[in-house]
């Protein structure tokens, strides 16, 4: 790559430039679309979160500055401090569940039965099936009227008298019903993840410890949990970034409602960009998104380095 | 592992792994099967109690309305064209990446592998409007590319760590006999590194995939009219239009799903033998 430019040097320079610069080569493309794409809008919004913004085509109206303005009214604001801990809450259920699920679900598919293959693409397809569909077969399960669970649950006897409305009652329950919507879409990727994990354990391992004479508890002890220690943090905190941020499913199911019963953050900052059009306090809402998750990144990353 | 165990305790085993895979499997799997039923039940059996769990006879008047009286299969190309784009792109650039990291000390190595983390925290919700301000003054709203970029935005920091924790688990001293051999960098990583992680390539790639396929937010905003819609938005328009009418819904749900599934069984034959061979390799 150097060669041309560097008679003088001789071969030590070129080398050391081709060491030094090459790992660059290999990064750059992914670092400009990241820089261009994400960054550089993150920081105007950032700007825009200090403004009262409105947007308008047709005026071409600029952000006006208003300093903490936003962030102040943020902290008053009844229906923002409802739904940050409505998102926490419904956070912690569904990556839990996700996580129980899916752990049991890989070493249950890590053992050796017939038809293995079958269910383990079968169990990926909640994960496949786009968001939109989710919502709308689960939309139906729930239905009030002619919905099949409570028409499952009237023909097992769990059900008298009146129907469930489970999405549409103002209680915990809609919360409930949309979590396991949540919990049930993001099985799946838990589930490979750490199926490849286990995957990644070295069969002689297995036949070493079974030669020993290990019990399968100290297998899962002294084999399974070191090995996947590092793909269970990844994956853990992937899936509570996702899920903290989540919109489309929960916006489709709900819209928020009933009576905020699952206004979550990130509904709130739709609502309050596309529906309200306060650009600004929109980007306030999404600002403390953002540094709740640099919160618990930082605490994250203390975690791991401790572990180490 | 369990073939020289006893017959009983054999028995007992399997049949709670059984148990246990069938409840689990029937749990993730009831929402699809039930969209797929109502799809194809005529309009009078629908609301019919107790349920009838399978459509027979089947009818695909639901399905017929949805080809007929909506863009559907519009929306459907136009889906196809961002999602491949939005793969092809991200795993190729994310594959670089992620070699990049496993393999180079470098300086500002952990800035940006940290960088590509915090990254991958950005709320979609937050970015939407800096970014659509930006595709306006890029005068790319309302084209596939506008949607392609933002979705690789979103998918190579994720791509590049899942690829990068594959690449680290393959030993180094493969490729350091490649590099004495006089391979290049990019050679070892296309002769010898890429083929070994086939499983963790398709599994990323099959991510983004369908990431981009069912992506909603970003669909809703950029595009305008209606030749340029993907399907998500497409369908969810649907749900505006009409008063809700679950045949056709569900029709137009099974139909936004089932090429993805299709398409994904085939890679999951694909992935699963990958995963065995490396394990039998070693």
């Amino acid at each position: 790559m150097n060669q041309k430019q560097d008679k003088s040097g001789g071969e030590d320079r070129g080398f050391f430039l081709r060491k030094t610069l090459l790992p660059y080569g290999f990064i750059l493309p992914v670092l400009l679309v990241v820089l261009v794409v994400l960054v550089y809008p993150l920081v105007r919004g950032m700007y825009l979160s200090f403004t009262h913004y409105s947007l308008d085509p047709l005026l071409s109206q600029k952000p006006v500055w208003v300093g903490m303005m936003n962030y102040v009214n943020l902290m008053k604001d009844f229906v923002f401090r409802l739904s940050f801990k409505t998102t926490v809450l419904w956070t912690v259920i569904v990556v839990s569940g996700q996580y129980i699920i899916g752990l049991v679900l890989a070493l249950l598919l890590n053992a050796e039965f017939k038809g293995r293959g079958l269910f383990r693409s079968l169990i990926l397809i909640p994960w496949i099936v786009p968001s939109i569909a989710a919502a709308l077969a689960w939309i139906w399960i729930y239905d009030q009227d002619h919905g099949v669970l409570n028409v499952m649950l009237r023909q097992l006897g769990l059900l008298r008298g009146e129907n469930v409305a489970w999405l549409g009652s103002s209680t915990w329950l809609a919360l409930m019903a949309v979590c396991v919507a949540g919990i049930w879409k993001g099985v799946p990727f838990m589930t490979i993840v750490l199926l490849a994990g286990l995957q990644s354990i070295p069969v002689e391992l297995y036949e070493a410890s079974r030669i020993d004479g290990a019990r399968f508890r100290q297998v899962v002890r002294y084999i399974i949990i070191p090995h996947l220690k590092t793909i269970s943090a990844i994956t853990l905190l992937l899936s509570t970034i996702w899920t903290f941020n989540q919109f489309d499913m929960v916006y489709i199911m709900t819209k928020g409602g009933p009576a905020y019963a699952t206004h979550l953050l990130s509904i709130y900052t739709y609502l309050m960009a596309f529906d309200a059009n306060e650009m600004g306090y929109a980007a306030a809402i999404a600002g403390v998104l953002l540094v709740v998750m640099m919160v618990i990144m930082a605490f994250y990353f203390w975690v791991t380095r401790r572990e180490e | 592992m369990a073939r020289r165990q006893t017959g009983t305790r054999h028995i007992a085993q399997q049949v709670a792994i059984y148990g246990g895979v069938g409840v689990l499997t029937l749990f993730l799997l009831f929402p699809f099967l039930w969209m797929l039923s109502t799809s194809l039940k005529p309009s009078e059996t629908i609301f019919s109690s107790p349920p009838q769990w399978i459509p027979w006879p089947p009818t695909f008047a639901h399905y017929r309305t949805l080809w007929v009286e909506t863009p559907f299969a519009r929306f459907f190309i136009n889906t196809l064209v961002v999602a491949v784009g939005t793969t092809v792109i991200s795993v190729v650039i994310s594959a670089l990446a992620g070699y990049g990291i496993s393999r180079f000390r470098f300086r500002g190595d952990r800035l940006f592998s940290m960088g590509l983390i915090v990254i991958q925290m950005f709320p979609p919700v937050l970015l939407v409007i800096p970014i659509f301000i930006m595709m306006a003054g890029l005068r790319l709203t309302n084209t596939y590319a506008s949607l392609i970029i933002v979705y690789c935005a979103f998918a190579v920091s994720f791509c590049t760590w899942m690829l990068k924790g594959y690449f680290a688990g393959i030993p180094r001293e493969i490729e350091e006999m490649g590099l004495v051999d006089g391979c290049t960098r990019f050679q070892t990583l296309w002769k010898l590194i890429i083929p070994l992680s086939v499983p963790g390539i398709v599994a990323v790639a099959l991510f983004v995939f369908t990431f981009a396929w069912q992506e909603y937010l970003f669909a809703l905003t950029f595009i305008q009219t209606t030749e340029k819609r993907t399907l998500a938005v497409g369908l969810s328009f649907l749900i505006g239009f009409r008063e809700v009418s679950w045949g056709p819904l569900m029709a137009g749900a099974v139909l936004v799903t089932l090429p993805v599934v299709i398409v994904f069984m085939y890679f999951q034959k694909y992935l699963v033998y990958g995963l065995t061979l490396g394990a039998v390799k070693q």
